[in-house]
């Protein structure tokens, strides 16, 4: 790796681990630019050569904050793209040589549409010499990046489909999708949100205020009231930190909570999230992709005599498994728990799902 | 009875009996007319303050020196209202009518009497009303014509449309009706009117007279539902003149618009309430009084607690109470409690508690009549102590001692906010030499289970304090939760500190059993499907994250690394204000603080009572044990 592309991973590594870049779509889109430079300023002649690299980006950046899932989506989309354009690249070159073989190779792997076919898709196949591919993988993961900076626009799109008038949502925390998602609805329609103020960060308070400076109706309700007004409620929207590979959520604190009482009567659960969050990654453990913070906001400081004989804690994120969320919203529209997998398949090549280094 | 008498007797109107205007003679009647013991006209009542009949030298004497002197000029004029929603007192709906006359969205006629009052009386209170009038150096006319036109007198607004002063009465025949004037008239009244609202629009007053007369009278009044304003009228202080001065910068008419800070869906509970002795009858036992305004400000705060104080305030009050000529002790006490009941009412609504205790008193009272005056005296306090000790001391030794065996060692026992009892069964548990570790959840904005973690924490039992929040985090390795409770209804569905559901339902979730520690006398007959037909709203400002937020409480409820923390914007940090901090001024921003919540009764696997461990469901069985009591 070139000394100038190592010292952007340096500078970015550093800022995660510091925590000075938090939040998923901050992190996507650092990631996202870093890669686009590993990839056009190093010399790489084989696919293998460039897959192990940015792998090693990859694995270096999520080490600096296994919580931040979407840097390694990211990265996976990348590799995906990468060996997408490399069997491209490789089925034009063998179309050339023999031309009756008109017909490209599906790339999509695991597909039923390889079911009949051969069994083709083996990295040895990616260590065909590259032309101008350097350019059109590239431009592809450009179309990453644009598909990034529409996210929004694609998911409030959605809104009026599924906000109807005089209705009351509840939400959590603070989410810009669904901070967006609901502006957009109140454009065409009037209704009324509950925001649980998602102590000890305080994020729905802020979410409350900034909904109600849209002109929305808006009620902020400590997180004690949540069970307490559910009944009246229509439907429950949420945002998420990360979407896993079965349909759970890793979500702000109190996200689980929300979605049990929601169960409990009954309620739709919808969470709106664009597709840069969903990971392939199981949740083994619950904790496995929480973080506990400082527990300052929970017992002041101040009270250090109590403090020190007892345990406080703080976590950020709440697992809400699958069972809870009946309906995501992402960029490509509407989907329920069960189809994260096909979604996965199409996004991220199975060999991505770990970084380690490929023979 | 005519509409009028609904509004008469509990906010009795002071000009009545100053001017002596039809409106004012009328008034006289209506509240003469239903004969009663107590229903003084108003007339004597301004004369002599005393009249009201109980010449309890010990309690009015103690009443004076307490700080609760704003409507001394008496005029509770009647206590004829209070007998006739007898029922509703005894039968403790929470809905109590004083307070809803008064609420501010019924117009103007409380702000009138109390000015009225405040004019007599109290002159610095009404200096200090006066003073804190945003505009009082712009309009320094405006001052003494608002004084003027609130008071009997009133000519400055007499040619105006109707003000709150109008409204008593007082003044209706000074303007003739528009159609009987003559044309030059008519316009000579226009052109009057019409430099008045410029003076008014030029002072910052809303231009409609009538709004201008209410906005002039709000600072006095003791109701108005803006809590640092209120909370001020009876407790001047440091903090408190802050919050007025905060209240007072932003304009008048405006305020006047937040002040509808209404959920909708929860529009048929009483706005919160404040402690304000102003509201109090003059002659109440002040050992009443002292207990509701701790109730009020939620010092005493919890179901027992609050029973427990109301219950020794009536034994003083009986103890203090001297039968008035021609009637006796027994016949006459009832009488006596109820202003003081009503008066408890408004300052927070009644407990489940509460009102089965003052039931069971008053079905002792009802069964002794015809005891001579000190025997009754002294079996209505043993039966106060009795209750005391059988329903609430000995049966939380009980429930302790039952509790106890489903504690053993290794268990990690999850309780939300703070339950006298739990505590105690905890504490017991510890000294018992069971080794458990407590996971204490707690939430916002009262933070009550600081109070428990305290405790056990100095008692050196292991703890873990979470928010709410982290429920699902810390429940997995919980393998019992323990609650108190507010009251049980008849349906097994848990009445309690808001946010219990929430805990009950993640137990129930993960399969872990809820036990709930409850005293028989928390049973009640109500039935409740849902946490919103029966509730209590609380104070709304409670939930800005702001330095101005802590009285009443020494606990903090935000820290202040959490203040504008994630808006990432110091200054607002700095200079103690919160994300919320404005949130009146926010036309579709409202909050919600919801005191209680309704768990059902399949959340709940057990119920430790003093009379056994019994499923929730079993409530009206026991209910039933105590019918005779509960039927009154």
């Amino acid at each position: 790796m070139s000394k100038g592309t190592n010292d952007l991973v340096d500078i970015l590594v550093a800022k995660l681990k510091r925590r000075q870049l938090v939040g998923s779509s901050a992190v996507a889109q650092a990631t996202l630019k870093l890669l686009i430079v590993v990839i056009s300023k190093n010399n790489w002649s084989k696919a293998n050569d460039l897959l192990n690299l940015v792998r090693s980006v990859g694995q270096r950046l999520i080490e600096a904050n296994p919580t931040e899932l979407a840097i390694g989506n990211i990265v996976r989309r990348v590799l995906h793209v990468i060996r997408e354009e490399f069997r491209d690249a490789e089925a034009s070159s063998k179309s050339d040589d023999n031309s009756e073989f008109q017909s490209v190779p599906l790339t999509t792997s695991s597909s039923m549409y390889n079911l009949l076919s051969e069994t083709g898709s083996d990295d040895k196949e990616f260590t065909h010499a590259s032309s101008n591919l350097r350019s059109d993988i590239i431009q592809e993961v450009r179309d990453i990046r644009i598909e990034l900076d529409t996210i929004y626009e694609n998911i409030k799109n959605q809104a009026t489909n599924h906000i109807h008038s005089n209705e009351i949502i509840m939400t959590i925390g603070r989410s810009r999708t669904v901070e967006e998602f609901l502006k957009m609805a109140s454009s065409k329609r009037k209704f009324h949100v509950l925001v649980a103020e998602t102590a000890p960060s305080y994020l729905g308070q802020q979410m409350a205020l900034e909904l109600s400076k849209a002109g929305i109706e808006a009620t902020m309700i400590p997180d004690s009231a949540v069970f307490a007004v559910m009944s009246r409620v229509n439907k429950v929207i949420l945002g998420t930190h990360a979407v896993l590979a079965n349909g759970g959520l890793v979500a702000i604190s109190g996200t689980h909570m929300m979605a049990a009482a929601a169960k409990h009567h009954s309620i739709p659960v919808v969470v709106c999230t664009g597709l840069y969050k969903l990971s392939p990654l199981y949740p083994h453990d619950e904790d496995s992709f929480n973080v506990v913070m400082n527990p300052d906001a929970v017992l002041g400081f101040e009270e250090g005599d109590l403090m020190e004989k007892v345990i406080v804690t703080n976590p950020y994120y709440d697992y809400v498994s699958p069972e809870f969320v009946n309906l995501f919203i992402t960029n490509q529209g509407g989907h329920p728990p069960s189809y994260l997998y096909r979604l996965i398949v199409e996004n991220y090549d199975p060999n991505d799902h770990t970084f380690d280094p490929l023979a | 009875m005519d509409p009028k008498k609904k509004t008469v007797g509990f906010v009795p109107d002071h000009d009545a009996d100053t001017t002596t205007s039809p409106g004012g003679s009328n008034n006289t009647n209506t509240v003469n007319s239903p004969v009663s013991a107590f229903s003084n006209t108003p007339d004597l009542s301004s004369t002599t303050n005393s009249t009201t009949s109980t010449p309890n030298p010990a309690g009015s004497a103690a009443a004076s020196s307490q700080p609760r002197s704003i409507n001394t000029s008496g005029a509770r004029s009647s206590y004829e209202p209070m007998k006739s929603s007898y029922e509703e007192q005894w039968g403790l709906t929470p809905t109590s009518r004083p307070h809803k006359t008064a609420s501010p969205r019924d117009g103007s006629g409380f702000p009138a009497k109390e000015q009225g009052g405040l004019n007599k009386k109290e002159n610095k209170v009404k200096t200090s009303g006066l003073g804190i009038q945003p505009n009082a150096g712009s309009a320094s006319t405006d001052g003494p014509q608002s004084s003027n036109s609130t008071s009997s007198a009133g000519p400055a607004s007499a040619g105006g449309p109707p003000s709150s002063g109008n409204k008593g009465g007082s003044q209706k025949p000074s303007a003739p009706s528009q159609k009987s004037m003559t044309k030059a008239e008519r316009r000579e009244l226009q052109e009057k009117q019409k430099a008045e609202k410029a003076a008014r629009v030029s002072a910052g007053l809303p231009a409609s007279g009538k709004k201008a007369a209410q906005v002039l009278n709000q600072p006095n009044s003791g109701f108005s539902p803006n809590p640092s304003k209120s909370l001020a009228t009876s407790f001047p202080g440091a903090e408190a003149e802050k919050a007025i001065a905060a209240a007072e910068s932003t304009g008048q008419a405006r305020r006047r618009e937040k002040l509808t800070k209404e959920i909708g869906l929860f529009a048929h509970l009483d706005p919160p309430k404040f402690a304000n002795t102003a509201l109090a009858p003059k002659d109440l036992h002040p050992a009443v009084v002292h207990a509701g305004l701790q109730m009020a400000q939620f010092k005493i705060c919890g179901a027992n607690a609050r029973c427990v104080a109301t219950l020794n305030a009536f034994r003083k009050a009986i103890q203090d109470y001297q039968t008035p000529p021609n009637t006796t002790l027994s016949r006459h006490i009832q009488t006596y409690l109820n202003p003081h009941i009503s008066y408890l009412v408004t300052c927070r609504p009644m407990a489940v508690s509460m009102g089965n205790a003052i039931r069971y008193l008053k079905y002792e009272i009802g069964k002794n009549l015809e005891l001579p005056d000190e025997d009754a005296r002294a079996l209505f306090v043993e039966k106060i102590d009795n209750f005391i000790r059988d329903r609430i001391t000995m049966a939380d030794q009980v429930i302790t001692s039952l509790g106890l065996q489903k504690i053993q060692d290794g268990d990690v026992i999850l309780t939300y906010a703070r339950s006298s009892v739990v505590q105690g069964l905890l504490l017991a548990a510890h000294a018992k030499g069971i080794k458990f570790k407590v996971i204490v959840v707690d939430s916002r904005p009262r933070f009550e289970g600081k109070q428990l973690l305290r405790a056990l924490a100095a008692a050196g039992v292991p703890c873990t304090y979470v928010l709410l929040t982290a429920i699902g985090h810390v429940m997995r390795e919980v393998n019992k939760v323990i609650l108190g409770a507010h009251s049980l209804l008849s349906n097994g569905a848990l009445y309690s500190r808001a946010g219990t559901a929430v805990v009950a339902m993640s137990a129930h979730e993960r399969k872990i059993p809820v036990i709930v520690c409850c005293e028989t006398y928390k049973f009640s007959e109500r039935v409740q499907l849902d946490s919103f037909v029966q509730n209590e709203i609380g104070n709304p400002d409670e939930l800005v994250n702001d330095q101005n937020n802590n009285f009443g409480h020494s606990s903090t409820r935000c820290h202040p690394s959490v203040r504008g923390a994630n808006s990432g914007d110091a200054a607002s940090a700095a200079a103690g204000a919160g994300v919320l901090t404005g949130w009146r001024e926010s036309r579709d921003l409202k909050l919600l603080n919801l005191l209680y919540d309704l768990t059902p009764s399949e959340f709940v696997t057990v119920v430790i009572t003093e009379v056994g461990l019994i499923p929730c469901t079993s409530v009206p069985v026991i209910l039933r044990e105590f019918l005779p009591m509960m039927q009154q």
